[in-house]
């Protein structure tokens, strides 16, 4: 099976430079972010967690996660930008 | 990029947090002439032309005018977000003056955004279980239809939202037949402001290659079918 993710300009041009600094092509590079991506224990959790909540119709199981997932992203955002307050 | 105000912003301006926060500048400018100068000048540039050095924090923020208004906006590169930070009347020389009032709350650790200016940009419960609840319904659906016609693809806006295609093709093996399944995504969203998390990406993928999907066999190819 396959999964395929226009990206958006900004990113492309992104890669692309990436691409040329490293000497690959830009399908390489995002074929390897993918595949390190799909290995991460976060995306394997949330793949395998979401399938098996679907099977047996748990829907609200994987909103509250996502929502975890917003809360965790909201607080180490705000944590960053205090960080960023402290003199270097 | 999208263009933001603090929940402090919003009070400055006596307009109630609760109800504009969770949207986008740019669909509540008509509420203030404060946001309206906002979303016209920082949606062209997310820097302005003249900076406040502020006492405690290093960050560089920048000048809005807007009348006798005067607010201070930060470019939040990270969350791809310019946030208005506050806003205040302009009494030059006094210390009602907006731009010392916000400097004090710089001082005091309460200019920038916080945890729950962050939390406004992302989805509410309500709507991840609507969006959850989409692709319950709709993703099945679209991958039925897609094996009822292998080779040609199949579209659909899941949520409301998401903009996706989906193909099937059947492919011989040493004599056996494999189903190959395309899922394509077209981001940004049609419909959201932000760009979709990558959880929710997942999910969509899970909901669409059901539950019998092997995630070693989810590749992601250099060219699809459609292009």
């Amino acid at each position: 099976m396959s999964q395929v993710m226009r990206v958006p300009d900004e990113v492309h041009s992104e890669v692309q430079v990436a691409a040329r600094l490293l000497d690959r092509t830009t399908g390489d590079l995002l074929t390897r972010a993918w595949e390190l991506y799909r290995q991460t224990p976060e995306f394997q959790d949330d793949f395998t967690f979401a399938q098996k909540a679907f099977a047996t119709g748990d829907l609200k199981a994987i909103a509250a996660r996502l929502d975890e997932r917003a809360h965790a992203r909201a607080a180490a955002r705000a944590a960053a930008v205090r960080e960023g307050r402290k003199p270097s | 990029m999208d263009l933001r105000l603090t929940r402090r912003a919003f009070e400055d301006l006596e307009l109630d947090p609760s109800e504009y926060a969770p949207r986008s500048a740019r669909a509540c400018a008509g509420a203030h002439e404060v946001v309206h100068a906002f979303v016209e000048r920082r949606g062209q540039s997310p820097i302005g032309q003249e900076t406040t050095r502020l006492p405690a924090s290093p960050q560089v923020v920048y000048n809005l005018h807007a009348g006798r208004w005067r607010g201070l906006t930060w470019h939040d590169e990270e969350a791809d977000v310019v946030w208005l930070l506050g806003v205040g009347y302009h009494r030059s020389g006094e210390r009602g003056d907006a731009y010392e009032v916000l400097k004090r709350r710089d001082e005091a650790d309460n200019l920038f955004p916080e945890e729950q200016d962050y939390l406004d940009l992302e989805a509410a419960f309500d709507d991840g279980l609507a969006f959850v609840e989409a692709v319950a319904e709709e993703g099945p659906a679209i991958l039925r239809q897609a094996r009822e016609r292998p080779g040609e693809r199949v579209t659909a806006v899941i949520a409301e939202a998401l903009d996706i295609g989906v193909l099937v093709e059947v492919v011989v093996i040493d004599g056996a037949e494999e189903e190959e399944v395309w899922v394509g995504i077209a981001l940004p969203p049609i419909a959201h402001l932000r760009f979709p998390p990558g959880e929710w990406i997942t999910v969509l993928l899970a909901g669409v290659l059901g539950p019998s999907a092997n995630l070693d066999d989810v590749d992601l190819p250099g060219v699809v079918p459609w292009r």
